[in-house]
């Protein structure tokens, strides 16, 4: 089925067909992942240090700098990984890019002295942990105004109590290596632009921690069991879930309005997530099964896109029309869409089919998924084509795009349905 | 003959040359209700064509008129079955692709060329021919505050509503809410034009009349035909103090150039689709 898994062609991270081949889950895809993870690692080095280059103008930039040095490789990592520093440095990017064009000259400056703060706050705090748990007390403790704080990937809280000694204690995790954050001020942050977390933010309780975090387990677990290499997809490319609670079971229909879910991944956070309501019953462990490897695709790809090049500019005029959802959506959300739904659709379709002991009611939920996932490649209309760009995507995605849509329509086509019966 | 598939009696073009003396060959969407087959996963959906019909379409150009099929007893089949509409349209299209020509793009709307937003319309047109103005706008994500800025006049509309200008009478209180769309409330003369295959377009101006540019007229119906995929239909632009024009809404389905007295003699001049340029042979 997939002619690219060639084993005696050398892997290429840069070649956008290797994300073709993590999709489909080749052989060699454990080995792209693995240059695809230092590709990223590499270009988020490369990103702070250009962004440290101006430390001889700005106090906060020079203390950033010998703090990160101070940093042992592995906590250097664990900075680079975290969706926190991948998104200061976008927003310092484009205040640059501002100061640059000479708009807002005067506010590019002021943002871009606040982000440098922000910069030195994430690795300060990767330090403070660091020296919480070695017993020592530094001068980033002493004048840290809260009385609680995390590490910038998210997997470690450190609180101090009443006698205002310090301690460290890990966030729940999924797998052992994502996190699943509910407190951190980037989980309870309000987002207008955002789906998950524009909503209410209510407190969960340890139980309903407990249960959402179950749930994701069984989730990956399932995933791993169907197909293997999308679990592995999932522990190397996401590395927090932010889960929100917006409505309380025992609110019944007077937050019926709020009593919806949802998750999401925005491009300036690669390595999270955000869940919506996981803690309901309602909500299956099969719908976790989704929504994790929905996110999760993304993720891949927005790796891909950092280490490399951005897939499309967007103008968020210009908005696609998804095949799927119906929804307006960017150029780049839709090239991601492309792959989603059919990694998704390959997830659900081999998890269907790995049991003939599929409970009724489960066995109707996917078997609509899959018919949802199917409708949007069965169009005439081929995918790249509906993309609304001011410039034209490279030869290569167009083709990746296309062959996915065609691989779709081999299967579910008419005919081809008939021929395989 | 030419073939005209479509899913509303009420359809204006389907009056019009119904009432003409041209060659049609009229198909309604409901005479293949007892051919739809719903399915278990994974076909959902099949269409059993008879070979009379197959032979009817093969080689034949086709006006696909299906923009919606509300109404129809073909959706209440789906609608009990719990089938999306999009499987009548993947299932349709094999049937589509044996036409030598076809006039109007197929799908629901946003996909289909035919049956595009506002917003995606004026970028096609924009991009596929530079002298066409378009409104100022702004689309704002999620409840974020849109950016009216640039804006004289914003105008709260629905992506979606195509002619509503005076006042947006189908903006949904999710649209009012969530990705707000605003746009530069249109000035000068509104200015309705129509076409249908080689014919110079018609057009008339639904309040006052006033000269215009008739050159960018006929600039911006040839890139609608190509852009929109379809060989008749009509565009609401606003005629400027100069005469110049800015093109607001293309539309396939006809309703405001069908009030025109003009409008079913105009259509009997038309001979249905060529094969489109951009449309790749069947």
């Amino acid at each position: 089925m997939n002619a690219l898994a060639d084993d005696s062609v050398a892997v290429d991270p840069t070649d956008v067909q290797c994300l073709l081949e993590i999709a489909n889950a080749s052989p060699r895809s454990p080995d792209i992942i693995d240059k695809l993870l230092w590709c990223r690692l590499l270009s988020m080095r490369w990103r702070l240090f250009e962004a440290l280059a101006e430390r001889n103008t700005d106090s906060a930039l020079g203390a950033a700098y010998r703090t990160y040095n101070a940093l042992s490789p592995v906590h250097q990592a664990r900075v680079l990984i975290s969706s926190e520093l991948c998104e200061v440095l976008m927003c310092l990017s484009s205040a640059a890019a501002r100061r640059e064009r000479a708009v807002d000259k005067g506010e590019a400056e002021n943002d871009i002295a606040s982000i440098h703060t922000r910069l030195l706050d994430i690795i300060s705090r990767e330090q403070a942990i660091i020296d919480i748990e070695a017993g020592r007390r530094t001068y980033f403790l002493s004048n840290h105004t809260t009385r609680v704080f995390f590490s910038p990937v998210g997997d470690k809280q450190a609180i101090t109590d009443a006698s205002g000694a310090w301690s460290v204690r890990n966030v729940p995790s999924l797998g052992g290596v994502i996190c699943v954050d509910f407190d951190s001020p980037v989980a309870t942050a309000y987002e207008a632009r955002s789906g998950v977390l524009s909503q209410y933010c209510l407190l969960m309780s340890d139980e309903e921690k407990a249960t959402v975090v179950d749930k994701l387990d069984a989730a990956l677990e399932r995933i791993d069991a169907t197909v293997p290499a999308y679990g592995l997809i999932i522990r190397n490319f996401v590395r927090r879930i932010i889960v929100r609670k917006s409505y309380d079971a025992s609110e019944g229909d007077a937050g019926a309005e709020r009593r919806h879910f949802g998750s999401e991944y925005v491009p300036r956070q690669p390595g999270s997530i955000r869940l919506l309501n996981t803690h309901l019953d309602s909500l299956s462990v099969e719908s976790c099964m989704e929504s994790l490897m929905h996110e999760s695709t993304h993720n891949y790809l927005a790796a891909w896109e950092l280490a490399n090049e951005m897939f499309v500019l967007n103008d968020p005029r210009n908005r696609v029309t998804s095949p799927w959802s119906g929804n307006q959506i960017p150029n780049s959300s839709f090239i991601h869409a492309v792959f989603v739904y059919y990694v998704c659709h390959r997830l659900l379709r081999g998890y269907l089919e790995s049991s003939n002991s599929h409970d009724e009611r489960v066995k109707a939920h996917l078997e609509g998924r899959l018919a949802n996932f199917m409708a949007g490649f069965l169009i005439r209309q081929r995918l790249p084509d509906l993309l609304l760009a001011e410039c034209a995507i490279s030869p290569a995605l167009f083709t990746v795009l296309l062959r996915i849509q065609e691989t779709m329509k081999g299967i579910y086509s008419r005919d081809a349905i008939e021929a395989g019966a | 003959m030419t073939v005209v598939l479509y899913s509303q009696e009420a359809d204006p073009l389907v009056t019009a040359l119904k009432a003409g003396e041209g060659e049609w060959s009229f198909l309604h969407v409901d005479e293949l209700v007892d051919r739809l087959r719903v399915k278990p996963w994974p076909t959902i959906l099949d269409i059993i064509i008879p070979g009379a019909l197959s032979e009817r379409i093969r080689g034949m150009p086709v006006v696909n008129r299906l923009f919606s099929f509300e109404g129809t007893a073909c959706l209440d089949k789906l609608a009990g079955a719990r089938v999306n509409e999009r499987w009548l349209h993947a299932r349709l299209d094999s049937l589509l692709a044996s036409a030598s020509a076809l006039a109007h793009d197929t799908g629901v709307r946003g996909i289909s060329r035919s049956l595009l937003p506002l917003n995606a319309q004026w970028f096609c047109m924009r991009t596929a021919q530079d002298a066409v103005s378009i409104p100022r706008f702004s689309y704002a994500t999620g409840f974020e505050e849109s950016n009216n800025e640039g804006l004289g006049d914003p105008m709260q509309k629905s992506i979606w509503s195509l002619f509503d200008w005076k006042t947006e009478r189908h903006l949904l209180p999710s649209e009012a809410r969530r990705h707000r769309f605003f746009v530069d409330r249109p000035r000068g003369m509104p200015l309705i034009s129509f076409f249908a295959g080689k014919q110079s377009p018609g057009w008339v101006f639904p309040r006052e009349t006033t000269p215009f540019d008739h050159h960018a007229l006929n600039i911006a119906v040839q890139a609608a035909r190509r852009v929109f995929m379809s060989d008749v239909g009509e565009m609401l632009f606003y005629v400027q103090p100069d005469g110049s024009l800015v093109f607001h809404a293309f539309s396939p389905h006809l309703l405001s150039a069908a009030k025109t007295p003009g409008f079913s003699a105009y259509i009997s001049g038309w001979q249905g689709p060529a094969p489109h340029p951009t449309r790749e042979p069947a």
